[in-house]
């Protein structure tokens, strides 16, 4: 390389400098004696439940999310189903609606009789009771 | 070779991280490392007793710091790198003490001719003072690539500077020594 010049070449490589006798082993020898403790963390294994950890927290978002649809869905099926008892309630009062029943709902007078008079005898049970005891 | 070259380092990373082996580990470490840094302090500080100091301040970082070394760089690597910082901390710290100017490290020539491992002739001090003049930078770069023969990839690691600056620094520095001779001749 014609930029390591003249003068370069002329020196070579030695810059003058030495070191004492047997510097580097004694160098070496001394310095890992005056060592200290090593600063060593040891790696620790993760246990069990460390493991399992990141598992147990989905398993438990998932039971949660689930909870908390089962108890909307239970809440909105509650409301729901007191408006449908309602509406057969008011459904039975109409007596078109038990015309239609009898058309439609392939629901016969005999049917219709015999609920009528099994509420009846019902109906005459309570306030026979209920005349009993006020006698 | 250079594979099995890896292979021991990685086996010594490993090493130093076991508590039972760390010792032994850092022995084969400090004993294969321990010239080429000395040299490196040497050649930045010019004193034999101020280098082997900042030597022992290096290997005892390096020691007291091998938790955080988990072996992305290369070990000779890390320790340059130390080795490197320790020096220039060392020069601040004199400039300091003999107040002068950064660019003006003419204060540690003075150590070469208080210095009993010195047997340089006049040739050699003035290459050493050709070499002083230099900014650290440039200084470093000719030291690394002209004594120690190392890759412009392994400089690169070490200064963190791109190969092409430090190929630059190198032909400015080599021109700044030349123009130093022609001067004083």
């Amino acid at each position: 390389m014609k930029q390591e010049s003249d003068i370069l070449s002329k020196l070579g490589k030695d810059a003058g400098f030495k070191v004492p006798e047997n510097y580097f082993a004694d160098f070496n020898k001394k310095l890992m004696e005056s060592l200290p403790e090593p600063n060593i963390t040891p790696q620790l294994k993760p246990s069990l439940w460390l493991r399992v950890r990141p598992y147990v927290y989905m398993a438990a978002m998932f039971a949660g999310i689930w909870c908390t649809m089962r108890i909307f869905n239970d809440l909105s099926g509650a409301g729901s189903a007191k408006m449908q008892v309602q509406a057969i309630v008011n459904g039975l009062d109409d007596e078109k609606n038990i015309d239609d029943l009898m058309i439609y709902g392939g629901v016969d007078k005999y049917d219709i009789l015999t609920y009528e008079d099994s509420v009846d005898a019902e109906q005459s049970g309570i306030v026979a009771i209920g005349s009993d005891e006020s006698k | 070779m250079a594979s099995t070259d890896t292979y021991n380092e990685e086996q010594l990373i490993e090493q130093l991280h076991d508590p039972k082996l760390c010792h032994a580990a850092f022995a084969k470490i400090v004993e294969k490392y321990s010239q080429g840094i000395y040299w490196q302090i040497r050649r930045m500080v010019f004193n034999h007793d101020d280098a082997n100091d900042i030597m022992q301040n290096v290997f005892l970082k390096a020691w007291s710091n091998i938790d955080n070394f988990r072996g992305s760089a290369k070990l000779s690597t890390w320790l340059y790198k130390i080795a490197i910082n320790e020096s220039i901390t060392f020069i601040n710290k004199e400039r300091a003490r003999n107040e002068a100017s950064t660019d003006d490290d003419s204060f540690l020539l003075n150590n070469i001719e208080a210095d009993p491992y010195f047997d340089g002739d006049e040739v050699q001090k003035k290459l050493q003072r050709a070499i002083n003049s230099l900014p650290e930078k440039q200084r470093l770069v000719f030291n690394m690539r002209y004594y120690d023969e190392m890759k412009y990839e392994d400089i690169s690691e070490i200064l963190g500077t791109s190969v092409g600056a430090l190929k630059a620094s190198y032909h400015h520095a080599l021109k700044k020594i030349e123009t130093f001779f022609e001067d004083c001749d």
